[in-house]
């Protein structure tokens, strides 16, 4: 930069005049000059304006559901991700606990079907089952050590899983009232 | 293109110094909002399952799912482990227990101070008076004062029914269209203020005159061609003799009768709350604080609105059971003038109507007359909102003191509640509220009351000083209402579709407002008669 005054074998000769004339001004609008003055304006400006308030991702709980034993089915984790079972009428969302009651696991059986049979008797059998087209077991037959069974098991899903929905009657009043 | 000049003169050095001083000068002098700014986006603990039709479950994040709501003092019993409910009379105990040992009455320009143990002695000389003279009912009509707490509290610790009558220093509404509603055994009112023949219709056991020192050689006793029994006050606390009874409370049984407001048609509902309630709704309250923010014995707490309002009873009866000094003014009431009640007081706490907060507000905009006052209340303004900080003041912004209201330097919060379900309420908008904070230097906490809910309803974060796009109401053309904040730890709340107003909206939940737990009169579920809106922070407001 030996060469940053104005001279005779600048590039460009025909700017020159104009320098001479308005050299109180330009001199300082270098690029430099600018740049930075355009920086500082930024900041400033940045600085004055208040900041956006954030924002907050609504929170979307999900809707209690009414199930019949046919439309629960679906969700034994294989034709739905999400894995469902009915305890006593009220459905638990257990697919946090997928290894166990999901595709493969030990309690597969119970997955998508009311479960209460099994649990009240610890037996994780097929034949505990109702079939999906026979009406809800009323579980009148349990004997009180079965009852307590049921009982404590109720009382751990109720612990560790989301009650979202209940199990009723195919054609009954509640489920026509929830359109199913 | 490939030369461009490098050449840094003096205009370029000053340049930089001037960027380099608005990017670090901020840095160096900013300081940490009081709450970090992620606490106000979740400000209540939202049921993760909702039934159809109705919005979530909404609770205080003190009290989330899983978790008993705030019922009760929690105690030390008399098991180890184990904690109990208490009742009302508890909360006069930890007053004497952790309290400085003094209450205050704010007479004008004068403040008198009245010890605590004297008057202990006064609550069981007038209770035993109650129980001597065979009364289930007392009707305490009189302003904020000492004798008024000592009623209550009397009546609490002799298993009596206390009617707590609606009461405002310039009271246009006949007192004795009041009483026929509840026909007390006793009525309690200020000497001089209530004519006889008012209260004679009632036929009442009993009226007691509350008389001023200066007017006690006046005879009071005998009221002239009336069959109609009364005594004085002063009497009646010169008995000394009398002990705590500890007689056995049923904690669910009615302990304090209280007025609705006003209906169309003149009439008042009459909603009774149990000693679970008043208690849930004082611990709650007591709770609900942040830790730094707490009642505490070194506060002097001023109730501005009337004693007779439900919402500012719960908070006195909170600073008294959290040991603060309790100073009362009889000018208190919806219209209180804020700077003449604290008057010498130099209160931290005060809970006021919105009205008498409104009025000061428009007052002190109105002498904010100079460019200065604007200008500096508006980087005030910008400290709160943008720096989650109150504006404590500099050199610089004690020119603008003089507007300031003058309540004390030591202000520290300021309570104040919408009325849900009053015809005659009065919304506060956000920005309000934000000018608020500036004129008192201190935190103002709005939050939203109901008739039949012991304490506020919900309450919104102490540091939440963010003005929010204002809504308008639903009553039509009028004033603009701030957010009412998250529930209150002693109740929860969901919204039930009503109308046009759905749970699945799209701009939030919104619906009719229902509320449920101890401190809701009457142990059912309730709705609060207006339609609210979920905001995304978990805070309530009007839809």
């Amino acid at each position: 930069m030996d060469n940053a005054g104005p001279g005779p074998d600048s590039a460009a000769p025909p700017t020159a005049p104009e320098e001479t004339t308005a050299l109180s001004l330009s001199s300082f609008a270098t690029p430099v000059n600018l740049t930075i003055l355009v920086l500082f304006l930024y900041v400033l400006i940045m600085r004055a304006r208040s900041p956006p308030p954030p924002a907050v991702p609504r929170q979307k709980p999900r809707v209690f559901q009414t199930f019949t034993p046919r439309t629960l089915k679906p969700f034994n984790g294989a034709d739905q991700p999400t894995v469902l079972l009915a305890v006593q009428g009220d459905v638990f969302d257990v697919t946090s606990g997928a290894s166990f009651y999901g595709p493969g696991g030990p309690y597969a059986n119970f997955a998508g079907r009311d479960a209460s049979r099994g649990l009240a008797k610890n037996s994780f059998d097929e034949e505990m089952l109702t079939p999906i087209d026979q009406p809800i077991d009323k579980l009148e037959d349990l004997n009180g050590e079965e009852k307590n069974s049921l009982a404590d098991w109720k009382g751990h899903f109720q612990g560790k899983y989301l009650l979202v929905g209940k199990l009723v009657e195919e054609g009954s009043e509640e489920a026509k009232a929830a359109g199913i | 293109m490939a030369e461009i000049e490098l050449t840094l003169d003096a205009l370029s050095y000053t340049l930089i110094a001037l960027l380099i001083a608005v990017l670090v000068i901020p840095a160096v002098l900013s300081r940490d909002p009081d709450v970090h700014p992620f606490v106000l986006h979740r400000q209540s603990a939202i049921s993760p399952v909702r039934n159809p039709k109705e919005s979530a479950v909404y609770r205080s994040t003190d009290t989330p799912f899983g978790y008993p709501l705030v019922s009760g003092l929690g105690l030390p019993a008399a098991q180890k482990y184990a904690s109990r409910t208490g009742d009302i009379r508890d909360i006069w105990k930890l007053a004497i227990e952790h309290g400085k040992g003094k209450m205050q009455s704010v007479k004008g320009k004068e403040v008198v101070d009245f010890s605590i143990a004297d008057l202990t002695k006064h609550i069981y000389a007038v209770g035993s008076h109650f129980r001597d003279i065979g009364a289930k009912s007392v009707a305490v009509y009189l302003p904020n004062d000492v004798e008024n707490l000592v009623v209550s509290f009397a009546c609490a610790f002799y298993n009596i029914k206390l009617i707590i009558v609606p009461f405002e220093p310039h009271q246009t509404e006949g007192v004795l269209g009041l009483l026929k509603e509840t026909r007390p055994d006793v009525i309690i009112a200020a000497a001089g203020q209530v004519p006889l023949e008012e209260i004679t219709p009632i036929r009442p056991k009993e009226i007691i005159f509350v008389v001023e020192p200066g007017s006690q050689h006046l005879d009071w006793d005998s009221p002239e061609g009336s069959d109609q029994k009364s005594v004085v006050y002063h009497e009646i606390i010169k008995n000394g003799a009398a002990k705590d009874p500890e007689v056995d409370i049923e904690l669910n049984a009615p302990a304090v009768v209280i007025y609705g407001p006003k209906q169309k048609d003149g009439s008042r509902e009459l909603i009774e709350f149990s000693h679970r309630n008043i208690v849930a709704g004082v611990a709650s309250q007591m709770k609900s604080l942040p830790t730094r923010e707490k009642y505490t014995p070194n506060d002097v707490f001023v109730p501005v609105d009337t004693l007779a309002d439900l919402h500012t009873r719960i908070h006195t009866y909170a600073a008294l059971a959290s040991g603060s000094t309790v100073a009362l003014s009889s000018i208190a009431g919806k219209h209180a003038d804020i700077e003449t009640a604290v008057r010498n007081v130099n209160p931290t706490i005060i809970v006021v109507s919105p009205e008498s907060l409104l009025e000061l507000h428009i007052r002190t905009r109105g002498t904010m007359m100079e460019l200065w006052h604007g200008m500096i209340h508006y980087f005030q303004a910008r400290t709160l909102t943008n720096n989650g900080r109150i504006p404590k003041g500099n050199f610089i912004t004690r020119v603008n003191d003089y507007i300031r209201p003058r309540v004390g330097k030591k202000l520290r919060l300021v309570f104040v509640a919408e009325s849900a379900g009053s015809p005659d309420s009065q919304p506060l908008n956000s920005l309000d509220l934000s000018d608020l904070r500036v004129f008192f230097q201190a935190k103002v906490v709005y939050g939203l009351k109901h008739y039949k809910v012991a304490g506020p309803v919900t309450q919104c974060n102490v540091y939440d000083y963010r003005v929010q796009k204002q809504k308008s109401l639903p009553k039509g053309p009028g004033r603009e209402c701030a957010h009412f904040g998250a529930p209150s730890p002693g109740l929860e709340i969901k919204l039930k579709d009503r109308g046009e107003y759905t749970a699945d909206d799209a701009e939030g939940p919104r619906g009719e407002v229902w509320v449920t737990g101890p401190v809701v009169a009457g142990g059912r579920e309730l709705s609060l008669g207006i339609v609210g809106k979920w905001e995304d922070e978990g805070v309530l407001s009007y839809a």
